[in-house]
């Protein structure tokens, strides 16, 4: 969020307001050359950010829009942190509850009587399996620390970003698109 | 026609390599021969024919002891010289005992006791060149050929009707449920014309050993119908084992049916208006059609608990148990006796309630399943939004 200052503030005014929000628990920035001073409130203090509405110094408060992001930055903790928290948490959800009403593998149900040369693995656990065949037998050690490092690879890709755009956004999505396309690539080819 | 030509020529070779050089004049049949194993065996055309070896002109290459063998018994002798030859037919692991059944068959009686030249030899069944064995899917007498290769003879209305036999067990087999297993779906172990009147032996079975033919696969069956009311009345010959109910070679699909009314080959046939003995039948009956239909029932809570997820290798497991028992009892219906049923069809209906209970066991985790992961689910999207509320903060 953006605390909008009122136009004229000393510099006194200015530091006061950073050091409610100091007290209050939460780290801010001031941003200066655009006319009247900004205070970007980096992480959310205690009552929230709205009640530094009140403060003299203070003319508005503004959420942080994409154009304003682009400009500034944007630290990536928590705020990044908490979207990837969440996409992470609304996947695993999506995948659980899939895998609980939809428990079945995608191939013919298995046959006593004619066992089948290989078990397929449920649906949700085939790229894994898929990736597991790739290696030879013996070398599972590898698959399992492919298949680390793949997440880990996909997890920090929005870490990593040194790019000029502020919007990690995008690489993440790109990572996740690629982390699919790899699952549905490793679920074919080792199935 | 230079196909053909390039064929017989290629044949001719083949045989040439012999020392004989019957091929020249005889392409035709040394083409034939050139598809059998015989040749592969080293019998070439002398080793049946007589005839000398690798002269080219006609009458030398015939000799005094050509054998054109075109009467039956002398053709049934000959394949007889070396098949039932026990120290050749040792190398290839064949029986020998084909030329003495053959002598004892309707057909050997036929061709050495009347001289009938239209009887059944070897040739007749296993073609005279090109001899193949009998699992090669291309010889005659392959069991899938085996109808149509009887048939040519036994469904000669002339033919047979000089000899007193009838022309339409080839049709009435092709329409049963024997022929329809091995000829449509290809169910080898169906079986064909010499499953039950043998091969080189051929003979109708008699009445009493009707059972005994029909019972070397459906042994459940014969064995309980000797140990019942039925046996002893066979053995007297007052019935046909088998055949008086289920018939010969129009054998339908046998069904509990068979229990109930009075037409031919129904229980009622032979016992109409002795009401204990129906009773006993409609009592069998009562009891296997229950079985079955809880069976088929319980088959399609299981197609439809499968169609949602569940996996149910163990109940289908009970279920084929439940299955078996219900053929052991349509084999003890031929005991008719209501008490050895009873049994059996109790055990049967164990098998389908545990299949049941197993069910519902996995009806209960399998919900639980999903209420857990809805509730997984729930949770997740709570904290997303809460993450989510908490980043418009700041």
């Amino acid at each position: 969020m953006i605390l909008v200052l009122r136009s004229g503030v000393g510099e006194a005014e200015v530091e006061d307001v950073v050091l409610a929000l100091t007290a209050a628990g939460a780290r801010s920035r001031v941003l200066r050359g655009a006319g009247r001073p900004l205070v970007h409130v980096l992480e959310r203090p205690r009552g929230g950010v709205r009640r530094f509405a009140r403060h003299r110094a203070v003319e508005g408060v503004e959420p942080l829009s994409r154009s304003r992001q682009r400009r500034i930055g944007r630290p990536f903790y928590p705020h990044h942190f908490l979207g990837w928290c969440a996409a992470m948490l609304l996947l695993s959800g999506a995948l659980v509850l899939l895998s609980g009403f939809f428990p079945r593998g995608l191939g013919e149900s298995p046959d006593p009587r004619l066992p089948p040369a290989e078990v397929q693995a449920p649906w949700y656990l085939r790229p894994l399996s898929g990736l597991l065949h790739l290696f030879p037998p013996g070398w599972e050690w590898a698959a399992w620390l492919a298949a680390a490092l793949l997440a880990l690879t996909a997890c920090l890709v929005p870490a990593l970003d040194r790019g000029r755009g502020r919007l990690p956004g995008a690489p993440a999505l790109a990572a996740g698109l690629a982390l699919a396309a790899a699952a549905l690539a490793l679920s074919v080819l080792g199935g | 026609m230079p196909a053909l030509s390039a064929l017989l020529c290629s044949a001719v070779l083949t045989v040439a390599q012999e020392p004989g050089s019957c091929a020249v004049c005889h392409g035709r049949e040394a083409l034939a021969l050139s598809r059998s194993p015989h040749l592969a065996a080293g019998v070439g055309c002398t080793a049946c024919h007589g005839g000398v070896d690798g002269l080219l002109e006609q009458e030398a290459a015939h000799g005094p002891e050509l054998r054109p063998l075109r009467d039956p018994g002398s053709a049934v002798e000959a394949c007889g010289s070396c098949h039932a030859d026990v120290g050749r037919m040792r190398t290839f692991g064949l029986a020998t005992d084909q030329l003495a059944l053959y002598r004892t068959s309707r057909h050997g009686q036929a061709v050495f006791e009347r001289g009938d030249a239209q009887s059944a030899t070897c040739v007749s069944c296993h073609g005279a060149h090109d001899v193949l064995p009998p699992a090669d899917a291309r010889s005659p007498v392959h069991e899938r050929n085996q109808v149509a290769t009887c048939g040519r003879c036994h469904s000669d209305a002339a033919l047979m009707q000089a000899r007193g036999l009838r022309s339409d067990a080839p049709e009435l087999y092709r329409d049963s449920v024997h022929g329809r297993a091995l000829l449509q779906e290809g169910r080898r172990a169906s079986p064909a014309c010499s499953d039950c009147h043998g091969s080189h032996g051929a003979v109708p079975p008699r009445a009493e050993a009707v059972g005994t033919v029909c019972g070397q696969c459906h042994a459940m069956a014969a064995e309980y119908f000797r140990a019942g009311p039925h046996g002893p009345t066979a053995r007297h010959g007052a019935m046909e084992e088998c055949v008086s109910c289920h018939g010969n070679h129009a054998v339908s699909q046998a069904s509990a049916e068979l229990l109930l009314g009075s037409e031919p080959g129904h229980c009622g046939s032979c016992h109409a208006g002795e009401e204990d003995v129906l009773a006993v039948a409609a009592g069998i009956h009562d009891r296997l059609a229950a079985l079955d239909r809880d069976i088929l029932d319980t088959a399609e809570v299981l197609r439809r608990a499968a169609s949602r997820g569940l996996f149910l290798e163990e109940e289908e497991a009970y279920l084929g148990d439940a299955r078996g028992l219900r053929e052991r009892a349509r084999g003890m219906t031929h005991s008719a006796s209501l008490e050895l049923l009873a049994d059996v069809d109790n055990r049967g209906q164990a098998m389908i309630q545990q299949t049941l209970e197993s069910l519902d066991v996995k009806r209960r985790q399998f919900r639980d399943r999903r209420i857990f992961t809805a509730a997984y689910a729930v949770v997740a999207a709570l904290l997303v939004a809460v993450l989510l509320i908490y980043r418009r903060e700041l």
